[in-house]
């Protein structure tokens, strides 16, 4: 174990333009831009600006190759060469009704010549699915070889096709239906067709191989919705000029198939279809793009429990949520894990009927590098390590008591011992009003144990900023790379009635005092005017991480978004600044992820080991940059699971993703 | 009750008394120079010469023209369209409605404000409770529901009335059941009801039976008794909800009200969260949650409009009203619900369908699993039963629904309805739509000759007969376009009749409308309106086809098949007069069954008195198989201004 101190200024010496990188990418080294350049690197890659000057923007740049809609990298899904002795082990032959049949293979040659018996179109249907929904290709190679009896201009009873698919089976005496089909008909006439429909075609000279070549791309169509759109080229094999059609919708990113090896990205079944001879189709190749997809996660081996994280019942018995992770060096190991949590004795169920008080705990363990953390025997608090026991006291079992929630640790890793800031939402009493908070600013929580303790008022209290009638959530970033003039405060503002609660975020001072003081300057991050439908209710919990590339800066934003009340997904939006200077004076607006949200109640992690009579929702996500592995984040979701009877139960859910930096 | 086919015959208005509406080509008009109808056996009274001179022409794809045999006013000279909309009274859904007397000129300017006015009520969904004096904004309008006289759900229970009455007999003249749970009986005293729950669970009762807010309106009042001395912590609470879920620890409070007398508040309650919440204020305040189906709750206190809020009605299919609430504290010093009032209205919502089943095709009571592969379904009712007829192999068949069992239909009793047998339907017969006039059934068809050219076939059979035997000529024939999918609507001696007209140049599609007083005199096109614009398309992509068209609760509406990509879904415009459209959107798509599971086509709709029977086809990727759904939707709660 090397007990090393790393830099936030060691992450800026690197760049790269990886918005969104799932697991085990080997992620393009950035071009470097200019010298003079303020950064070396694309920062945005949909900002239509050329934010490295080296006269190339946006998907132009190479930095930007590892962006969804400008990734050219894929990993191959299918490589077919029809040579395999029993093709049934990756094809399925359709139709499954209507008897035996087989394709006919040459000696030589490679491919399929035949779909026999002809008296029906055939097709062989992937058994996998291929994922589409982020971009993928199709390759493959066509050959009219019999022209007899067929029209060059026309379609013939004899053909094959490549062909896009959501079933996996076709009706007797009926084609496959075709999302994208591509036929080419023994005299020589090619149709690109979807529903049966020929939306495009061509005729090629019979006895000339040609390459196909599909590339699906992620866009959004007239009315603003994800669809997938392809680009076909078709080409003589021996050279020559090609055939291209461009931009046909495939099909809606809500109508793929998600299911299989598509449970992740959704996509479609390839089948090559034919009938009878006089068409060859060469070796299929498929490819899924392979470079960014926010909501693939790598899972870790079990979840985290109140009992794991030894809280003793006496505060936590009925909840257990909000985490804030922490991750940094010590002397004593390569990393130390920080986990705080709000905790209750009473279900927060409850709310709508009473007050229900929450106070805050604090757990700690240490690993080696990239080993994962231990499930169970950290380090605890015990109790709570601010806030009282119990907290709650409902029904009158206790005195009266102030609710302590949603906690937030920042590891200053420039300094040796880690400094830290803890931030927190504090309730703040005012004659009988209740559950109105502000935030706490405050130094380090020390080891788990220590206890903290708060007077006074908040450091930043609702009646200061405008349209806030409550402060909760709060998070924070360095406005440099050694925090020297502080910090950016993300918070979420909840407004009056039905105002939804959006994100807003204020500077302050390395002292932790609120700039502005009684007249705070606030900016909202997000809200749901910006995001659209799936956060229509509003957003809260903001989860930024920083990072410092050359002289720019980059804050990816996590955060919860509702779009109806009290269904919670996660979202994600990110901004850069070219100058990282200006971070100190103002915050560059956030631009969302395109695909948003990036999970939700009904994605597989969220409901996996989630039985089928219990509700499983998120109730909070918490990142963190891993400090020995600064292109890893580790993630904590948090689930309330709701049986359909007895109480409800939480779990902490660690999840990983890669986010290289070259 | 308002059905295709329903024949009762009134004073004929003539249809030449149409009013010309001066909206300019621009506001939906069909462009071109309007060609008219051919009807291939020539004459009849007046035939059609249009404005332009080109009567006898079939109506042509872009083409606006009316006229044609017995065109325009039964023969009276044509029905010529210039830069404008023909509105012709006879042409409304429920001509009694119409804003215009027929015997005396009406200003143009009269004939534009009616224009105006549908336009911006279409434009804008018909939010403008004005609008509710056009029959078609009566779809998917809450301000246009029928209270249902056997409510579901209690119309008042006063439990402050009820002191020492358990929650049954309390309420046992306003609903036939009721249930309780939680911890402890609840109690009813002179301050009301008190749920009976603790720390531990809710406690409370359920009352009435299961309502669909999908498809109605809930108009709830309730007065709540606060507690007494009720600290932050104080476990006092009480709340009336809508919920599916059992009663469980927490009553899932999916769409409610919640008094908490530790924050002396009243919490709006959606899926289970506080959405708002508003202060209690005091005992005897009357708050109301006023639902509708189309997702907005509404929330007052003392008739005062607090918010509007949206919920999700599709979780509230089959709602259970549950009373609830946990108290600690003796029965004196308890929240109690004092009295609960409520109103429950019947809308009629088309995507709320409340049945959704593959049909069955029985031949001697054995099915056959072939038949229900079948095409484009017509349902059809003479009153006494419902028939569905289908195309299969170029035939068409048909059979009867089965008492009971509505998703099932027996062939033997009727045997193959058409065989063809003519030039014009050599090449099959296909998209059939059964019509009952009152004396006997009509088969309209898509009849295709060895050439590939398709035009609208008839056939006609008596009330006892099992076949139809079909006209020697088409009875509709197109000119450069391709005439299909007819669907027919029969009212007081006019008929009216929808096909997809497809060009031959191109293969662009529209729907075109045409109308006929007489079938041997032929019939006249519907020109100048919006319906060719709404549904043309040009895009191989996308394709519009396959009518149906009822007239339901004074509007007509016009259920059809848009596929995009390869996915088909049904799609629903409504009209007062047949020129004006409104467009409702998709109304029937993909269902959980794995028969529809990707997607729905072919429509055929029934009004049948306050429920709209649907049959179609679903798409599961490998073939297409015929389904039914219905949907409940009040006849008769379109209001009239006139």
């Amino acid at each position: 174990m090397v007990g090393l101190t790393l830099a936030w200024a060691a992450l800026g010496l690197s760049g790269g333009c990886t918005l969104f990188n799932d697991p085990d990418d080997n992620l393009g080294t950035p071009d470097g831009g200019l010298p003079d350049a303020a950064v070396e690197v694309e920062l945005l890659c949909n900002n239509d600006s050329d934010d490295d000057g080296d006269s190339a923007s946006d998907c132009d740049d190479p930095d930007c190759s590892e962006e969804p809609q400008c990734c050219e990298r894929t990993a191959q899904t299918v490589n077919e060469d029809w040579s395999a002795p029993d093709l049934r082990t990756d094809w399925i032959f359709a139709p499954t009704e209507g008897g035996p049949w087989s394709p006919r293979r040459p000696n030589e040659g490679g491919g399929i010549v035949g779909f026999l018996p002809d008296d029906m179109p055939r097709a062989l249907v992937s058994n996998d699915c291929i994922p589409l929904a982020l971009g993928g290709s199709i390759e493959s190679e066509l050959e009219a070889l019999d022209p007899a009896g067929c029209d060059r201009e026309t379609v013939c009873d004899r053909f094959a096709a490549v062909v896009l698919t959501f079933p996996q089976d076709m009706a007797p005496g009926s084609r496959i239906q075709d999302e994208l089909g591509v036929t080419l008909h023994a005299g020589g006439y090619l149709q690109v067709t979807q529903a049966g429909v020929e939306v495009f075609s061509t005729s090629i000279t019979v006895g000339e191989a040609h390459a196909l070549e599909i590339e699906i791309r992620p866009a959004l169509d007239g009315q603003n919705r994800p669809v997938i759109q392809a680009s076909l080229s078709i080409s003589p094999s021996a050279g020559g000029a090609p055939t291209t059609f461009e931009d046909l919708i495939v099909a809606s990113t809500e109508d793929l198939f998600s299911g299989g090896s598509c449970e992740e990205v959704p996509g479609l079944h390839l089948a090559v279809e034919g009938r009878g001879v006089g068409v060859r189709i060469g070796p299929v190749e498929a490819s899924k793009q392979d470079c960014a997809n926010p909501s693939q996660f790598d899972e870790q081996s079990a979840t985290l429990t109140r009992e794991g994280l030894r809280f003793r019942p006496s505060w936590t018995s009925a909840y257990v949520g909000a985490p804030t992770l922490a991750s940094s060096r010590t002397p004593a190991a390569d990393v130390q894990w920080d986990i705080l949590v709000e905790g209750s004795n009473d279900p927060p169920e409850l709310e709508p009927v009473a007050h229900v008080g929450y106070a805050l705990g604090h757990a700690r363990t240490t690993t080696d590098v990239n080993d994962d953390w231990r499930l169970d025997g950290w380090d605890s608090s015990d109790g709570p390590k601010a806030g009282d026991d119990p907290p709650s006291c409902v029904g009158g079992s206790c005195p009266e008591r102030r609710s302590l929630r949603e906690p937030y640790l920042l590891a200053e890793p420039n300094d040796d011992p880690v400094l830290w800031v803890l931030a927190f939402a504090r309730e703040v009493v005012t004659g009988e009003e209740r559950d109105r908070f502000g935030i706490e600013l405050t130094r380090p929580p020390g080891a788990p144990d220590d206890p903290t303790s708060v007077f006074g008022d908040p450091t930043l209290i609702p009646e200061v900023v405008s349209g806030c009638v409550s402060l909760r959530d709060p998070a924070l970033i360095p406005v440099d790379s050694e925090a020297r003039q502080g910090y950016w405060l993300f918070f979420t503002c909840v407004g009056e009635g039905a105002t939804p609660p959006e994100i807003q975020a204020v500077r302050v001072s390395r002292a932790l005092e609120v700039e502005g003081g009684a007249v705070p300057v606030t900016t909202t991050v997000l809200s749901a005017e910006m995001l659209g439908a799936f956060a229509a209710e509003g957003v809260r919990a903001p989860e930024p991480v920083l990072e410092f590339v050359k002289q720019g800066a980059r804050i990816r934003l996590w955060f919860l978004a509702q779009e109806t009340v009290g269904e919670w997904s996660v979202g994600l939006a990110e901004t850069a600044a070219q100058d990282a200077d200006t971070l100190a004076f103002r915050l560059p607006a956030f631009t969302p992820f395109p695909v948003n949200p990036i999970l939700t109640n009904d994605s597989t992690l969220v409901r996996n080991r989630c039985a089928v009579d219990e509700v499983c929702a998120i109730s909070a996500i918490a990142v963190s940059r891993r400090s020995d592995d600064p292109e890893r984040l580790r993630l904590l979701l948090a689930r309330r699971v709701n049986p359909a009877s007895g109480m409800g139960r939480d779990q902490l859910i660690p999840l990983e993703q890669t986010w290289r930096l070259p | 009750m308002s059905r295709k086919g329903e024949q009762f015959r009134y004073p004929w208005l003539g249809l030449g008394l149409g009013l010309m509406l001066a909206i300019g080509a621009g506001s939906g008009c069909a462009e071109g120079s309007g060609e008219d109808p051919t009807f291939l056996d020539g004459g009849g009274g007046g035939s059609g010469e249009d404005s332009s001179g080109d009567g006898g022409t079939a109506g042509n794809v872009g083409a606006g023209g009316g006229g044609g045999r017995g065109g325009g006013g039964g023969g009276e000279g044509g029905s010529p369209t210039i830069d404008g909309l023909l509105l012709s009274v006879e042409l409304f859904a429920s001509p009694e409605r119409a804003p215009f007397d027929p015997t005396q000129p009406v200003p143009p300017q009269g004939a534009n404000q009616y224009a105006a006015q549908a336009t911006g009520c279409y434009e804008q969904a018909c939010t403008n409770p004005e609008c509710t004096s056009l029959a078609a904004c009566c779809i998917e309008n809450a301000s246009c529901c029928s209270r249902e006289l056997n409510p579901l759900l209690p119309p008042a229970i006063d439990f402050a009335a009820c002191d020492g009455l358990g929650v049954a007999a309390c309420a046992q003249d306003a609903v036939s059941t009721s249930s309780t749970f939680g911890p402890e009986e609840p109690t009813i005293t002179a301050r009301g009801l008190i749920p009976g729950g603790d720390l531990s669970a809710d406690g409370g009762a359920i009352v009435g039976e299961p309502v669909d807010l999908a498809t109605r309106t809930l108009d709830l009042t309730v007065q709540f008794g606060r507690p007494v001395g009720c600290g932050p912590s104080c476990l006092e609470s009480v709340g009336v909800t809508l919920t599916e879920s059992s009663p469980s620890a927490f009553v899932d409070a999916e769409l409610g009200l919640l008094l908490s007398g530790a924050r002396d508040e009243v919490n709006l309650m959606i899926g289970g969260n506080v959405a708002e919440s508003f202060a209690a204020q005091s005992d005897g305040a009357r708050w109301g949650l006023s639902a509708s189906p189309n997702g907005t709750v509404v929330v007052r206190r003392d008739g005062v409009e607090l918010t509007e809020r949206t919920f999700d009605p599709d979780r509230l299919r089959s709602a259970r009203l549950v009373v609830f609430g946990r108290n600690l504290s003796e029965p004196a010093r308890s929240a109690t619900v004092t009295s609960l009032e409520t109103v429950v209205s019947l809308c009629d919502v088309p995507r709320a369908w409340e049945v959704r089943a593959p049909v069955t095709i029985l031949d001697g009571g054995q099915e056959v699993p072939a038949e229900s592969f079948g095409r484009q379904p017509s349902i059809e009712t003479d009153g006494l039963q419902t028939r569905i007829a289908y195309a299969i192999e170029g035939e068409i068949a048909w059979g009867l629904q089965q008492e009971g069992a509505p998703e099932e239909f027996e062939l033997s009793e009727l045997g193959q309805a058409l065989v063809p047998t003519e030039a014009h339907d050599s090449g099959g017969a296909q998209d059939p739509e059964l019509v009952w006039d009152g004396a006997q059934w009509h088969l309209f068809y898509t009849a295709e000759d060895d050439r590939g050219l398709r035009t609208i076939g008839h056939a006609t059979a008596g009330p006892s007969d099992s076949t139809f035997v079909a006209d020697d000529v088409p009875t509709l024939v197109g000119v450069e376009v391709n005439l299909e999918s007819p669907t027919v609507h029969f009212r007081d001696g006019l008929w009216i009749l929808i096909a997809r007209a497809v060009q031959l140049s191109d293969g662009a599609t529209e729907l075109q409308a045409y109308y006929a007083t007489d079938l041997g005199v032929g019939w006249s096109r519907i020109g100048g309106g919006q319906l060719e614009l709404l549904t043309r398309v040009t895009d191989p992509t996308e394709e519009i086809a396959e009518p149906s068209l009822i007239v339901h609760n004074s509007a007509y509406q016009l259920y059809y098949a848009r596929r995009v990509g390869t996915r088909w879904a049904v799609e629903l415009l409504s009209s007062d007069e047949m020129l004006l459209w409104r467009s409702l959107g998709q109304v029937l798509a993909e269902g959980e069954a794995s028969f529809d599971s990707l997607g729905a086509r072919a429509p055929d709709a029934l009004s049948e008195g306050n429920r709209i029977d649907l049959a179609y086809e679903g798409q599961d990727g490998i073939s297409f198989r015929l389904g039914l759904a219905s949907r409940p939707a009040p006849a008769e709660s379109a209001r009239s201004l006139f």
